[in-house]
């Protein structure tokens, strides 16, 4: 956990400083006062340079709250604590790289008004917050597998001796979320349609539409493999392994209030899940207390079949 | 699905899909996990599971897709039980040697 807190707080404010330094290294080669805003014709916003400090160092501030409050509430679950490095380092880095680099670009001139087109500085500072959130959450200690010993309790399948069997389902948000998801995106569209954004916009909305397909269904398996979880674009995709299960339950979920939202989240007090439908949820605990859950019809059957597996598995002479 | 029964794992793949479909748990329209998926889950080659689809095809039971997958079809239903019951008649009237005419006769015969 140590190293967690290190990691989360110490990025974003080795950036701040890293950010510092930087400009007052160029300050004195800055007009006054500088671009701060390019639209569609080049630079069209400006602000008093004595305000150049305030995005280098909100960057980095906005990170450090982002990851310290997801460390806070979900640091239980290790994933959580590495999308908190992430969400620490990746905004910080960006934002910073933004902030500086668009200062950069108007070294020496006069006039901020002959300041050029910031597309260069947006890329570049997009690659630096990508590749420095990935490099914080990969800082982190992933979840370290462990094995789980003893009967696991609740109901059972009557298989015999050599038969094999799988459950599987499909389980998907109900319409109405998938439509507020959707229509998050309409906005956007409606505002290229109608030619006042520009169109690369566009691919944020096809992102966004990904990311929400990717997230907002997934396909269940119960078999010799495990529990899994897998969305339909392959990722993101959960597997907890026969041996890691040391109970199986079937629990009622509600998204919103034991999860904050629909998707693959993480709950309080260490729970994770899919979760995508208020109701049964097949739920499985780890050896060291950690719960994934993942709402789909038919729980009842899955949880069954699951704790007959994980019982031969148990059985299996090692 | 039991690897060490007599039955062709292709076949016993088929006759699951059946019994779900007859029993009602598996609806028309509901699509099939991937056979890539299924193989992978059972631990069975992929050919294996493309075989029962296809049989299931033959029947009716499944529609099969490019990108789609094994989709049950809106006859399924009424056709899942006569299916698994067509599989045990045939295989029985080939042991009798009986031919394909004298079989669809025999058919004929009792339904009408």
């Amino acid at each position: 956990m140590r190293r967690t807190w290190l990691v989360v707080a110490g990025v974003p404010l080795l950036t701040a400083v890293a950010g510092t330094l930087a400009l007052l290294a160029i300050r004195p080669d800055l007009p006054d006062p500088v671009a701060t805003h390019w639209g569609t014709s080049g630079a069209d916003g400006f602000t008093a340079l004595r305000w150049a400090w305030l995005p280098v160092l909100l960057g980095p501030a906005l990170g450090l709250v982002l990851g310290v409050l997801l460390v806070l509430v979900a640091g239980r679950e290790p994933a959580a604590r590495r999308l908190g490095a992430g969400l620490g380092a990746g905004p910080a880095g960006f934002v910073t790289v933004l902030a500086l680099g668009s200062l950069w670009i108007q070294r020496g001139l006069a006039d901020a008004r002959d300041a050029p087109g910031v597309g260069t500085v947006l890329v570049v500072a997009l690659a630096v917050g990508l590749g420095l959130g990935a490099g914080a959450a990969a800082l982190v200690r992933a979840a370290v597998a462990v094995a789980a010993t003893g009967p696991v309790p609740g109901p059972r399948l009557d298989l015999a001796p050599g038969e094999r069997a799988v459950w599987s389902a499909w389980t998907a948000a109900p319409p109405a979320v998938l439509a507020l998801a959707a229509a998050g995106l309409v906005p956007t569209l409606v505002l290229v349609a109608i030619g006042i954004a520009p169109a690369f916009l566009l691919l944020v909305s096809l992102l966004v539409g990904v990311v929400l397909v990717a997230t907002l269904a997934a396909r269940v398996w119960v078999d010799e493999r495990g529990l899994t979880v897998r969305s339909p674009l392959g990722r993101p995709a959960h597997r907890v392994p026969l041996a890691e299960i040391a109970a199986v339950a079937v629990v009622t979920v509600d998204p919103l209030g034991d999860f904050g939202g629909w998707g693959h989240r993480f709950g309080r007090r260490g729970r994770s899940g899919v979760v995508l439908r208020r109701g049964p949820a097949v739920e499985v605990t780890r050896a060291d207390g950690r719960r994934f859950a993942v709402t789909v019809d038919g729980a009842d059957e899955a949880a069954a079949l699951l704790t007959t597996l994980v019982d031969r598995d148990r059985a299996r002479p090692r | 699905m039991d690897p060490a029964s007599p039955e062709p794992i292709y076949a016993q793949i088929a006759a699951a899909v059946r019994r779900e479909v007859a029993a009602g748990r598996v609806r028309p329209g509901a699509r099939l996990p991937g056979a890539r998926e299924l193989a992978a889950a059972l631990g069975v080659n992929l050919h294996t599971v493309l075989r029962g689809y296809q049989e299931l095809r033959d029947e009716g039971v499944v529609d099969l897709r490019r990108g789609r997958g094994a989709v049950v079809t809106e006859a399924a239903p009424r056709l899942a039980g006569p299916a698994a019951a067509l599989r045990a008649f045939v295989a029985e009237a080939r042991r009798a040697g009986l031919t394909a005419a004298e079989a669809a006769a025999m058919v004929r015969e009792e339904m009408a």
